[in-house]
């Protein structure tokens, strides 16, 4: 079995595992099943990646499988479904499931058919060649997967104060909570994200910071997020503004992410392909 | 007195940070439009054809090229082409310095003095009035309830007056510091800059296989910069993977001063050489055209040792090089795809009869020309392009990156925690007193107050 075949397991097993959280939502039954199934969906995927791993070295240009639009977003989806199993340990609620493994499905079935996304193993050119590399990509979609699922809170937050789902749903006031606790856990990373990328330059062409279009949308990012902390925390913004925000914020986490590779140029654009 | 000053007050307010930094956010997408750093008639080719992109058909050439030249008198009136060292820009990222300082004065005295204050002194009444404060009865007496308080790791000290007992205990109060460490810390980043930006340079230097250059040429501005030493290119090439993409582009380079080799170094792409705060970089190349190397390695025997000489030589193409008795050069070159696949090599010594013959370009080959042998390598010769930079600000900067992560962290995750556990020694019968604060997590941590309620009350003698 190769590597893309257990990633296409993988996206048909999180599209079962978005419908089990959906009747989860809605009817407060198969919790634990559509928990049980995400964890094998995700085991199945990691089994994908290690083994993408393995054949790049099997056909002689060995590295991480980390480093275009295809890997990243395989990546991207991965971690939006750690996450999800991360929260619900640790904050005990499964109401974000549905919205973040529907994410975590599109993103793996758009990488996998559209012409636009490179699917094949390339080589590196000498440019990525760094073990930067890796923890930049690694931090910064930490931090893309924390603001989808703060917008996916951020969404139910808005669907609970329209009197949507009003039973099912955990009150106002803890959804703001999860919204604020996955933003500020997804700004930390993003930060960290901007540093690596900003040391792996200078390693690499000697300027640490040169205003290239996806570093500055990156900062662009990383003021917004800026901007809703301290709208809330100095100016006690919360509910449905934040909520608000937080959606719009993963709009332009995902300008930053594609829109940037699609319509804006500089040295970042070998994502494109 | 501070808190009455209009301007204190102004560049203290959280209203000016999240102005500036709306303004930051917003401005900043301009330069992700606008090409950089180009010149005044690109940017009239580039309005020209954007507004154009939007009017298919005739007749509105007039409108079109009065658009573009307006917005390029536009773009360079506010510096938009090269907008993130413009005035406007700067400024902003000042207004964002004098703001975080201002704040920072302005805060700081009060948040340093809840570190430290004296938490014995709080009145029985605010302690008991706490949000989430528990009243209850132990069976067991006050000093046993603060052991039990102890072993679920609230540490602290207990202070004996006549009219009341009281323990107080805390957690995570350097937590606090952590908003002033991230605000501090991009502070620390600019100043990493500015040091960068004064002291520091940026430059280009093309550097020919086989020979020595002495100036580099600022990336901005193109201006001249004298180095100290000569940077020497020995060799310049390309690896490839199978499939035909480029691997790796390496370079090797000798700073010399004075005759003297200071340093060699084989550079590649990620992988510079450093040298008393100078750091080249492998940037770019571009072949020398009609140019190339010939390198002739002999073995030799000098009383009983084997050695091998090396040299080097630049050739031209159809141009015959004399050394010692012999003559070589190149007669013709094979081309695939613009790249230079093998080189048609004569090579004639003393009155024998010459070698002619093709060679793979950059593969050593070996030539037996009357009895001796040669390996002999050809190669296109190559112009390097290293980047020349200085910058004494990174250590800075990185210094800055470290405390926002440090302070990010404990501005989110260390939450400032204290409990007091309450006797009034008035009225022995009357129950004690557990009360808490905490700085993050409100409510998750009036549970651990009643969690700790509920072990002292299990705890029977
Ligand atoms: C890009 C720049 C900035 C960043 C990254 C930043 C970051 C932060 C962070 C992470 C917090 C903690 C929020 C929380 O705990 O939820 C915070 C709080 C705060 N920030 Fe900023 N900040 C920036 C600029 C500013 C500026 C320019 C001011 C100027 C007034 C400011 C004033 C404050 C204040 C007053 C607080 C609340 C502190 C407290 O009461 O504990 N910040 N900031």
């Amino acid at each position: 079995m190769d590597s893309s075949t257990l990633i296409g397991i993988s996206t048909f097993t999180f599209l079962f595992a978005t419908l089990l959280y959906g009747i989860n939502l809605m009817y407060n039954k198969l919790g634990r099943i559509a928990t049980t199934t995400t964890a094998i969906a995700l085991l199945i995927q990691t089994t994908g990646i290690v083994l993408r791993w393995i054949e790049s070295y099997q056909i002689g240009i060995g590295h991480a499988p980390l480093t275009n639009m295809y890997e990243s977003i395989v990546f991207f989806a991965w971690t939006i479904v750690l996450l999800q199993l991360l929260v619900e340990w640790r904050f005990k609620t499964r109401v974000s499931g549905t919205l973040n493994l529907a994410l975590a499905t599109i993103a793996l079935a758009w990488a996998s058919n559209s012409g636009s996304v490179q699917m094949a193993i390339s080589p590196l050119i000498p440019a990525l060649q760094s073990n930067w590399l890796v923890s930049h990509v690694i931090t910064c979609f930490i931090g893309y997967a924390a603001f989808a699922m703060a917008a996916a809170f951020g969404l139910l937050y808005l669907l609970r104060s329209k009197g949507i789902l009003t039973d099912r749903l955990p009150e106002l006031n803890i959804l703001d909570e999860l919204n604020h606790k996955t933003m500020v856990f997804g700004f930390i990373w993003l930060t960290a994200g901007i540093i690596t990328g900003s040391v792996w330059a200078n390693s690499a062409w000697g300027t640490y910071w040169s205003w290239d279009s996806k570093e500055v949308w990156s900062l662009i990012t990383w003021f917004f997020y800026a901007i809703i902390l301290h709208a809330r925390f100095t100016r006690g913004w919360s509910g449905m503004r934040i909520a608000t925000l937080s959606m719009a914020g993963l709009a332009v986490v995902m300008f930053t992410y594609f829109g940037v590779n699609f319509w804006l140029s500089g040295l970042h654009s070998y994502g494109a392909s | 007195m501070k808190k009455n000053n209009p301007v204190w007050h102004f560049f203290s307010s959280v209203h000016l940070a999240l102005t500036t930094l709306i303004a930051l956010a917003i401005t900043s997408i301009i330069g992700t439009l606008i090409p950089q750093g180009e010149a005044a008639d690109y940017y009239y080719r580039f309005f020209g054809n954007s507004i154009a992109s939007f009017f298919s058909g005739q007749g509105h050439n007039e409108f079109i090229s009065k658009f573009a030249e307006s917005a390029t008198t536009f773009t360079q009136l506010l510096d938009l082409d090269d907008m993130y060292s413009s005035w406007w820009y700067l400024s902003l990222l000042v207004l964002l310095s004098l703001n975080l300082i201002v704040c920072t004065l302005d805060r700081f005295p009060l948040t340093w003095k809840l570190i430290h204050q004296d938490n014995f002194k709080l009145h029985s009444d605010s302690i008991a009035a706490k949000q989430g404060a528990v009243h209850f009865k132990a069976s067991v007496n006050f000093d046993t309830t603060v052991k039990i308080l102890n072993k679920h790791g609230w540490k602290g000290g207990v202070c004996r007056e006549e009219e009341r007992t009281i323990f107080f205990a805390q957690k995570g109060r350097w937590g606090r510091l952590g908003v002033y460490i991230v605000h501090i810390s991009i502070l620390v980043i600019f100043s990493g800059a500015l040091i960068g930006w004064l002291t520091g340079f940026k430059a280009t230097a093309w550097v020919p296989e086989l020979e020595s250059v002495h100036t580099a040429y600022t990336q901005k501005g193109n201006f001249p910069l004298q180095l100290p030493y000569d940077i020497h290119c020995n060799y310049f090439g390309i690896k490839y993977y199978d499939n035909g993409m480029p691997k790796e582009y390496e370079s090797s380079i000798s700073l010399v001063q004075d005759q003297k080799e200071l340093t060699t170094q084989m550079i590649e792409v990620n992988g510079p050489l450093k040298y008393e705060g100078t750091t080249f970089y492998q940037a770019s190349y571009q072949p020398v055209p009609n140019s190339f190397v010939i390198t002739f390695s002999q073995d030799v025997e000098d009383k009983g040792e084997k050695q091998t000489i090396t040299e080097h030589f630049i050739a031209d193409y159809q141009q015959p090089i004399k050394w010692n008795d012999m003559s070589f050069g190149i007669l013709r070159v094979l081309r695939f795809q613009n790249k230079v696949k093998q080189e048609k090599f004569w090579f004639k010594n003393g009155d024998a009869t010459p070698w002619e013959g093709w060679l793979d370009n950059n593969v050593p080959t070996t030539v037996t020309v009357d009895g001796k042998a040669f390996s002999v390598t050809v190669k296109q010769r190559f112009s390097t392009g290293l980047q020349v930079a200085k910058d004494p600000g990174v250590p800075l900067v990185y210094l800055g990156c470290l405390m926002m992560l440090v302070g990010l962290y404990m501005a989110f995750f260390m939450s400032h925690r204290r409990i007091w556990l309450l006797q009034d020694n008035t009225d022995k019968k009357k129950s004690l007193v557990l009360a808490g604060s905490a700085s993050k997590n409100k409510i998750p941590f009036t549970h651990e107050l009643k969690d700790l309620v509920e072990k002292i009350q299990a705890q029977t003698r």
